[in-house]
């Protein structure tokens, strides 16, 4: 066979400008954001409300999701299977999806129906229904959800790990119970609905091809004097990690699943930026310390990861991984060794200036699609960070030295304090995880 | 500028075959100052050595295991290292494997694609390594999770005659352990020549100078005879069948539906592609509205016309799919009575003009969206421009999906719904749970080890 030629030496990233944004803010006080961009002639459209799950009481875990639920089933002129044709007939598909601090209604149609999919939104969010005759029909499905949530070994660690560094926090419940689910009513979906969402908490954002002038006008009349409630903000939680195993017994399961971490600074603190690079040299990216080390090293995992999940006013910072169950103690060994040794020895400067270039190209490529801009958008305006704040990014992670990263994984990731969930079989892990911290018993759900 | 002009989809597609075989294609979209570089191998699931489950998927992750110039992850290094994100995926037809990187990267990414495809060079420690993480692949996916396998591996496995269909792609634990380097070696001089593949480049660059590029560094590699493809033909399927598997895992019951398609490419083709959408997608589907919203016995019927992919990236025989899973207080007859209750209609007379035009409108939406990829941008049109050459032989058949869809009738689609979901040649999987059951789980511990 021949030989192959030498490797080309090619020059370095480009400077690179973000893409346009055109920001207003409407009569009515909906703020709204337009990127063009893209090359296919679709339209991408959300609408983030200003509240989500983390503000429910203890007595109504996942109404905001029944709420979210409902959303779809009729709204102004439009009965439940009329809002589906309505929007079906522009491409599109409505989606509600619901998380800890936003409920997003978000639909994609073809270019000429954006101004159309605006008004179409602007109607869900201002008219809906809330057909009564539709409640126990949700409420059911709602019910299975639960219960298929129950039995998945991600879902189960997750919300181990999120009690014990949330507690009592609406944060700390990721699960909700099937006797709260079939007392919740269409009075208490109308009152928190209409308590909560408004003009001033809501935000459209609308990005790919489409007439910016016509989707300005439309958005600017569908709002029109819509209600002021403000949205609502989550009591502001005082998450806590110390060293303990949450185990939640799974027997004859054939991996364990593993969630470690403990909570970080927000993505508004000064420290975020290094942070993320941190994470990405650790375990957040493929060529990542942790990942190297027990999936292309060991062979212990298929997945591996590690990640900053944020909220407004706070974040946590957690290493994922679904072990084989004969190396769950060896993968803690693993994954703590790699963590001690960021915090003991500065990394190479070389492989920090590669995850550098990794994380500042990765924001180009985050901006490269109208979903990702929708993405990057939707993250600056929940953390409060602004334009100049994206725009200083890429600067940011280039200008950090190895004596920060060894600083941030000092001083925030402290192995000592990590909070370790994990789902497996009890029978076959407890002996060699016990070296790990005190076994705690979490209950299923 | 009109909106009319403005809102056209017009894909740039230049085409040129090397000396060697190997077919390129060049897509240029400067929207953004990005490039995608993709190599598909046509060699997938379906072309996998009996008695060697799995081996497509498990060659796939070798390939990142060094080549010529590029030592065991290298390649993952440099990507990254460039500000990059890359993958490669297994699918019943093809392999593939790309790249989305800062656009000054092009020919580093064509060097080192080039250099895997001259071949893997790797040692038992890399294929062990490997080995492992593919077993603990299909764990995390099937073997650990409820309706792990369902319905794709489970439906697959009972509904079809042919081997090449039926087995299981992602392998058998014991298949996977039996596979050699030398398996490996023979695997890659059957399928991964260059007349067996197409390299697409994707995004904003110069065509000239991209084409110069894969000339340089693909055509020096070794022309190789393109290998016999494997006879995937099914027989037509001439009578209900039931099948039930048990789950240890999954605690509520679940039901998959599925009917053999036309021939990729034929207008009967198009035409299931609009009767996907009139019976399955979107909560205007005639499925969802009699098994959600008017029975209640589900939140949501999945499916569509490939577990893998699109309508557009396999070749037939692929199978219509919708699945549930849904309450017990339903069985599966009950199930099947409101399913026919909403797929009937179409087989007794052409849709409605509004549900035809409708799907029309949802077809020419979702194949956009089949076009877009957010967290590898410009991997969906080259996904789509690769799938085109391998499959239809000309990429340039994606400028003609609109039209194929127009061309359509309503006559057409109740053809098609009378002569392929025919209630008698449809195979129906029941998921029984049995999360909870006494000793459901026991004994599963250990049955499966990889570290000795």
């Amino acid at each position: 066979m021949t030989s192959s030629p030498d490797a080309p030496q090619i020059g370095g990233l480009a400077p690179f400008s973000l893409p346009a944004v055109e920001r207003t803010v409407l009569a009515s006080g909906v703020s709204v954001a337009l990127a063009a961009s893209g090359s296919i002639p679709k339209a991408y459209l959300r609408l983030v409300l200003g509240f989500g799950t983390g503000t429910e009481r203890s007595d109504e875990t996942w109404l905001t999701r029944l709420i979210g639920d409902y959303l779809t089933q009729g709204a102004g002129e439009l009965d439940t299977a009329g809002l589906a044709d309505a929007v079906a007939q522009m491409g599109g598909r409505l989606d509600v999806s619901v998380d800890e601090d936003t409920t997003t209604l978000s639909t994609s149609v073809l270019s000429e129906f954006a101004p159309d999919a605006v008004r179409l939104l602007a109607t869900v969010a201002r008219e809906p229904r809330f057909p009564e005759s539709e409640l126990a029909r949700l409420r059911a499905d709602l019910g299975r959800r639960l219960e298929l949530a129950k039995s998945q070994p991600g879902t189960l660690a997750a919300s181990a790990f999120r009690r014990a560094v949330y507690g009592d926090h609406a944060y700390g419940r990721l699960l909700a119970s099937p006797e709260q689910i079939a007392g919740f009513t269409t009075e208490a979906v109308r009152a928190t609905y209409e308590a909560h969402a408004g003009a001033s908490a809501s935000r459209l954002y609308v990005a790919g091809l489409f007439d910016s002038a016509a989707v300005l006008a439309a958005a600017d009349g569908a709002f029109d004097g819509w209600s002021n409630a403000s949205g609502r903000s989550s009591e502001v939680p005082q998450p806590r990690s110390e060293r303990a195993i949450y185990l939640v017994d799974r027997p004859g399961a054939e991996q364990s699943t593993l969630q470690i971490g403990l909570p970080v600074p927000p993505p508004s603190a000064d420290d975020y930026v290094a942070l993320s690079v941190t994470n990405s040299l650790l375990g957040g990216s493929f060529y990542s310390r942790i990942t190297l080390n027990i999936r292309e090293n060991k062979g212990y995992t298929y997945s591996p990861r590690s990640q900053m999940v944020a909220h407004p006013s706070d974040a946590f910072w957690v290493e994922q991984a679904d072990v084989t169950t004969n190396v769950t103690g060896a993968s803690l060994h693993e994954i703590f060794k790699e963590i001690e040794l960021l915090r003991a020895e500065p990394a190479g400067e070389q492989e920090l200036a590669d995850i550098q270039n990794y994380v500042a190209g990765s924001y180009v490529l985050r901006h490269a699609t109208p979903g990702g801009v929708l993405e990057q958008l939707a993250f600056l305006d929940l953390h409060g960070l602004d334009e100049g704040w994206a725009a200083a990014y890429a600067e940011r992670v280039l200008a950090l030295t190895t004596a920060d990263v060894q600083r941030i994984a000092v001083e925030h990731l402290r192995p000592d304090e990590m909070t370790i969930a994990i789902v497996g079989d009890r029978r076959a892990i407890a002996e060699e995880i016990a070296p790990y911290g005190a076994i705690l018993e979490a209950a299923p759900a | 500028m009109t909106a009319a002009t403005a809102f056209q989809l017009d894909i740039p597609v230049e085409q040129h075959t090397l000396a060697n075989g190997l077919r390129v294609v060049l897509s240029r979209d400067t929207s953004a100052p990005v490039v995608l570089v993709a190599v598909y191998y046509h060699v997938g699931m379906r072309l996998e050595p009996r008695g060697r489950t799995g081996f497509a998927h498990l060659f796939e992750h070798l390939m990142f295991q060094g080549s010529e110039h590029l030592g065991k992850m290298e390649l993952v290094q440099r990507v990254q290292q460039n500000g990059g994100a890359l993958n490669g995926s297994t699918r019943y037809d093809f392999t593939n494997y790309f790249e989305a990187l800062p656009k000054h990267t092009l020919e580093l990414v064509l060097w080192m694609e080039a250099d895997r495809m001259r071949g893997p060079k790797i040692t038992d420690a890399e294929l062990n390594n490997q080995r492992d993480v593919v077993k603990n692949e299909i764990r995390v996916n099937v073997l650990n999770q409820p309706y792990g396998g369902f319905p794709w591996i489970d439906m697959a496995e009972q509904a079809y005659a042919n081997w090449h269909n039926s087995h299981n792609g992602y392998g058998d634990m014991v298949d996977l352990d039996a596979a050699t380097l030398d398996d490996a070696r023979e695997f890659f001089d059957s399928y991964y020549s260059p007349a067996n593949a197409v390299l697409v480049v994707v995004g904003d660059f110069e065509p000239t100078a991209a084409l110069a590029m894969s000339r340089r560094y693909f055509e020096g590699i070794p022309a190789q005879p393109r290998p016999e493809p494997a006879d995937v033909t099914e027989p037509a399927w001439t009578a209900e069948r039931r099948f039930t598997k048990d789950d240890p895992l999954a605690s509520q019951p679940a039901v998959a539906v599925s009917y053999q398609v036309p021939e990729h490419g034929t207008p009967e083709y198009f035409a299931m592609g609009l009767l996907d959408q009139m019976l399955l997608q979107g909560d205007d589907s005639a499925l969802h509205h009699e098994l959600v919203n008017k029975r209640g016995m589900t939140g949501d019927v999945d499916g569509g016309m490939n577990f893998l992919g699109n309508m557009y990236n396999a070749q037939t025989p692929l199978l219509w799919t919708a699945s549930a899973i849904h309450d017990p207080a339903f069985d599966t007859d009950a199930i099947l009575e409101a399913f026919d209750a909403a797929v009937e209609p179409f087989r007794a007379a052409p849709p409605s003009p509004a549900v035809f035009d409708r799907a029309v409108v949802k077809a020419r939406s979702a194949f956009y969206d089949s076009l877009t990829s957010t967290a590898y941008p410009g991997f969906g049109r080259a996904d789509l421009l690769a799938s085109f050459a391998l499959i239809d032989g000309d990429a340039a058949a994606i400028n003609e999906v609109d039209a194929r869809f127009a061309a359509v009738t309503p006559e057409l689609v109740h053809a098609v719904a009378r002569d392929y979901l025919r209630p008698d040649g449809r195979a129906v999987l029941s998921v029984n749970p049995t999360a909870g059951a006494p000793n459901a789980s026991e004994d599963g511990a250990g049955a499966e080890e990889v570290q000795s």
